[in-house]
């Protein structure tokens, strides 16, 4: 990527050069630092609570002790319904855009500018709308189902585009050459466009699930706050990161199942991370360091 | 400008009538008027940018994929203009196969790749698409090469061996015409032999079209041969007769300074 | 215009999923605007005009003056993308031009990494380690300026990695042109790479404060939640975003809807910023 294709530039002897040298590594340097502090201090503090008991039990004393095990549950719970239901239709969204009539079309752009609109709207903003439209208006409460349709209405833009873009990325010699024998737009999209666009499609749900594990804002007054194992969908679940805001803000003593938490939390996020890398590596080696 | 067919006691497959092809109202290809004979390999050469492709796109509409394509004027398939709006292009594009000039097969299997356009058309039961499927990979020579990896990815073959299968693809669907685009251009010269005497034996089952660059090759296996060039931007036929008239004893200056190599 | 019937079929099926799809915007809109509508109808002005923000469910029994809180989330914004800035674009002309190929590519890695980290966990680490560090220099520690060093950590990677696309497609001959005049690396940099993919940074650095403005867990941990103007770097802050969250769970009647009006404000100030952005960067 960087340097493979840029021209090397050399440093001339100059004070001025050496001096903008310096700089730059210095603060490249401290970015890392930062980075290193914040990650470092996580595990530092937060590995030694982390065993299999801390993932298993219920959370005791609002959380002080105890370990997340409910939670975990409520976290995928809310992924699982968020994802269920924007990647239908951030699938046919994406194909609208890049396979049917809506390519180069005015409807498509409309729909192409509505989506980076709604990617655009802050996650607190998707919380109130997911507390006005599905908790009270469609009666749900604070429930899962709720927090999780508001996140899908969140990923949806995510999803759409990073298909749409995948889609768009494979040669249109498939797309003549189904024409060519005759073959349904709808069969070549289904057998032939969405397999060679399949890892473009898993790095695009990976983005997606990534971003629904990190919300907090948006789940506050969607999923609500309790701690309980949910039952059912319409139950309200806490998920991982409201856990970690409610032991960090409101109860003195979390802190150290607050480590732990958010530790368990940016490890999920970085395996998740680790898999989606390696999996646009293997489908296109040549491509992966240029994402 | 219309030229009549040589040999006139073949039957003629494909007519073209003052066939022309505009980008974006820019004619790159203007009032073509020939007739393409049944069973036989008609080659059309000329230099680039003379419309060769744009002509043999037009033949299985295939153009009207790209944007601001305009078609004018008549190609005719057994009394019909294939050019009216109300053409069945699916029908016309099972009847009509085609093979680009750089090969490309799905991402599929192999058995995919030649069993997804007749599951698609709904040709036959499931021992019939296999007989189909092994009858024609025998017919491009991939028989032996491909029988025990038929679930393997098309993208590993070999170039040639792709080509071949993309040959094998648009005959499973029994085509009444094969348009070749430059076939063999995006091969090494012995994939290309191949490919060539594959064209060549071809022309038992089906009418055959191709463009090429390779003036030996039409020498070799066509027939007729249809020699277009390009004025002011814009291409037009200039000469259609057999092989031998085309190469031996061309009527056209243009013609004869082409095929002697010392022009375009 | 299709030939096979199940294409019509197929078609009008991701028609109507990318028509739904979009009338998701319009939904937020419309349920914003009726939230808001009771609050925006009979405060009117006085969301701005009041001197304060003591809400209450009904409209005479309260203040509702938002502008301290407006003031918070644009200083908190100015501040992170002041810092920010200049950082990222830094470390991109670091990654891009100075990083021998394998120090960029793990580097690449590590921003990346820093743009994964979920909001809450940087202002869990605000909250326990920079707030009282700060807190050392002049308490409380959760202020002003806790606010905006974790909002510019948030929203680095952001402008980084945009500003490093921007500066990967300067066209190659402009830098052969300048090494061939025996241009320094420092000085074709200055003079050659950052004017030539200047809109680059300015989406860069849109996209960034966009994301700060609506930036909502970080900041509701770290800036100390004061409803007042600040005076000071370390005074605390309340921003429109960290409003909402902490009033949400009980406001009720009109205190609720002057929720809803700031959180239509905040999503039509975002929308607009995106899609100028958007329109200006595509001119290009």
């Amino acid at each position: 990527m960087s340097q493979g294709s840029s021209v090397r530039l050399a440093e001339s002897g100059r004070l001025g050069e050496r001096l903008g040298s310096i700089i730059i590594w210095l603060v490249a340097s401290s970015v890392a630092g930062v980075l290193f502090c914040i990650v470092g201090d996580l595990v530092w503090h937060g590995v030694s609570g982390l065993n299999a008991s801390f993932i298993i039990d219920p959370p005791a004393r609002s959380g002080r002790e105890g370990g997340v095990g409910p939670i975990l549950v409520s976290t995928f719970a809310v992924l699982l319904v968020a994802i269920a239901a924007s990647l239908p239709v951030g699938l046919a969204t994406a194909i609208c855009l890049s396979e049917f009539s809506c390519r180069e079309s005015r409807f498509g752009a409309v729909v192409g500018h509505a989506l980076d609109l709604l990617a655009s709207v802050p996650s607190i903003v998707f919380g109130m709308f997911g507390n006005a439209l599905f908790c009270n208006l469609l009666g749900m409460g604070y429930s899962i189902l709720a927090g999780g349709l508001t996140l899908a209405c969140m990923v949806l833009p995510i999803l759409a585009r990073t298909i749409e873009a995948s889609l768009r990325s494979v040669p249109e010699d498939y797309r003549v050459a189904a024409a060519s024998l005759g073959i349904s737009r709808t069969c070549c999209t289904v057998s032939v466009l969405l397999p060679a666009a399949s890892s473009g499609i898993a790095v695009g749900l990976v983005l997606g699930i990534g971003r629904v594990l990190a919300e907090t804002a948006a789940l506050l007054f969607t999923s609500g706050y309790v701690d309980r194992m949910p039952r059912s969908v319409m139950d309200s679940g806490r998920v991982l990161s409201v856990h970690i805001y409610d032991l960090a803000m409101n109860i003195p003593g979390g802190t150290e199942n607050a480590y732990t938490a958010s530790l368990l939390l940016v490890g999920i996020l970085v395996v998740i991370n680790i898999a989606a890398t390696l999996l646009v590596r293997s489908c296109f080696p040549t491509e992966s360091v240029a994402r | 400008m219309n030229q009549d067919l040589p040999g006139t006691d073949h039957k003629v497959a494909v007519e073209t009538h003052e066939l022309s092809v505009a980008y974006a109202g820019r004619v790159v290809l203007k009032d073509v008027s020939l007739k393409i004979a049944r069973s036989k390999i008609t080659a059309i050469i000329g230099p680039s940018g003379c419309g060769k492709t744009s002509f043999l796109q037009s033949l299985n509409r295939i153009g009207d994929m790209i944007a601001g394509c305009t078609v004018t004027g008549q190609v005719t398939m057994d009394g019909a203009n294939i050019l009216e709006p109300s053409t069945d292009l699916v029908s016309l594009r099972r009847r009509v196969g085609m093979i680009f000039q750089k090969p490309n097969p799905f991402p599929l299997s192999i058995r995919k790749n030649i069993q997804l356009a007749l599951r698609e058309h709904r040709i036959g039961d499931r021992d019939e698409i296999d007989s189909i499927t092994e009858r024609v990979l025998r017919d491009v020579g991939l028989g032996d090469e491909v029988s025990d990896r038929l679930d393997s990815s098309a993208l590993k073959l070999s170039g040639g061996q792709q080509q071949r299968l993309c040959i094998a693809r648009a005959l499973a669907l029994s085509p009444e015409v094969l348009l070749f685009d430059e076939p063999c251009s995006a091969l090494d010269p012995v994939a290309s032999r191949v490919v060539e005497t594959l064209i060549g034996s071809l022309r038992k089952q089906t009418t055959i079209v191709i463009v090429t660059h390779n003036l030996a090759q039409a020498r070799r296996i066509a027939d007729n041969v249809a020699m277009f060039w390009y004025e002011n931007g814009t291409g037009a036929l200039v000469e259609f007769g057999t092989s031998q008239t085309i190469f031996e004893n061309p009527r056209s200056p243009i013609t004869a300074a082409y095929v002697q190599g010392t022009e375009g | 215009m299709f030939h096979w019937k199940i294409d019509y079929l197929a078609s009008s099926l991701v028609r109507t999923a990318a028509v739904f799809a979009c009338s998701i915007v319009v939904f937020v809109i419309a349920f914003l605007t009726r939230e808001a509508w009771p609050a925006i109808s009979e405060l009117g002005t006085r969301l701005l005009g009041d001197e304060s923000w003591h809400p209450k469910a009904t409209a005479t029994a309260g203040t509702f003056g938002i502008g301290p809180i407006i003031v918070g989330s644009l200083t908190v914004t100015a501040g992170a993308v002041a810092i920010a800035a200049p950082v990222g674009v830094t470390s991109a002309v670091f990654s891009e031009y100075y990083a021998p190929r394998g120090i960029a590519v793990v580097y690449r890695r590590l921003v990346e990494l820093l743009a994964g980290i979920p909001s809450v966990v940087f202002g869990f680490w605000g909250l326990v380690v920079l707030a009282p560090w700060i807190a050392r220099i002049s308490p409380p520690g959760q202020s002003l300026l806790c606010g905006m060093l974790i909002v510019a950590i948030m929203i680095l990677p952001t402008i980084m990695l945009v500003v490093q696309s921007a500066l990967a497609t300067v066209p190659r001959i402009y830098l052969e042109g300048a090494v061939a005049l025996g241009m320094g690396r420092w000085s074709v940099i200055r003079y050659v790479v950052l004017p030539t993919s200047r809109r680059g940074i300015a989406t860069g650095v849109m996209l960034g404060a966009t994301r700060a403005v609506g930036e909502t867990m970080a900041v509701v941990m770290v800036c100390g939640n004061v409803v007042k103007i600040p005076q000071s770097l370390f005074d605390p802050v309340r921003t429109l975003t960290a409003n909402m969250a902490l009033e949400m769970s009980y406001a009720l009647g009109m205190h609720r809807s002057a929720l809803f009006s700031s959180g239509l404000m905040l999503m039509l100030a975002c929308a607009i910023a995106i899609l100028s952005t958007h329109v200006w960067s595509r001119r290009a």
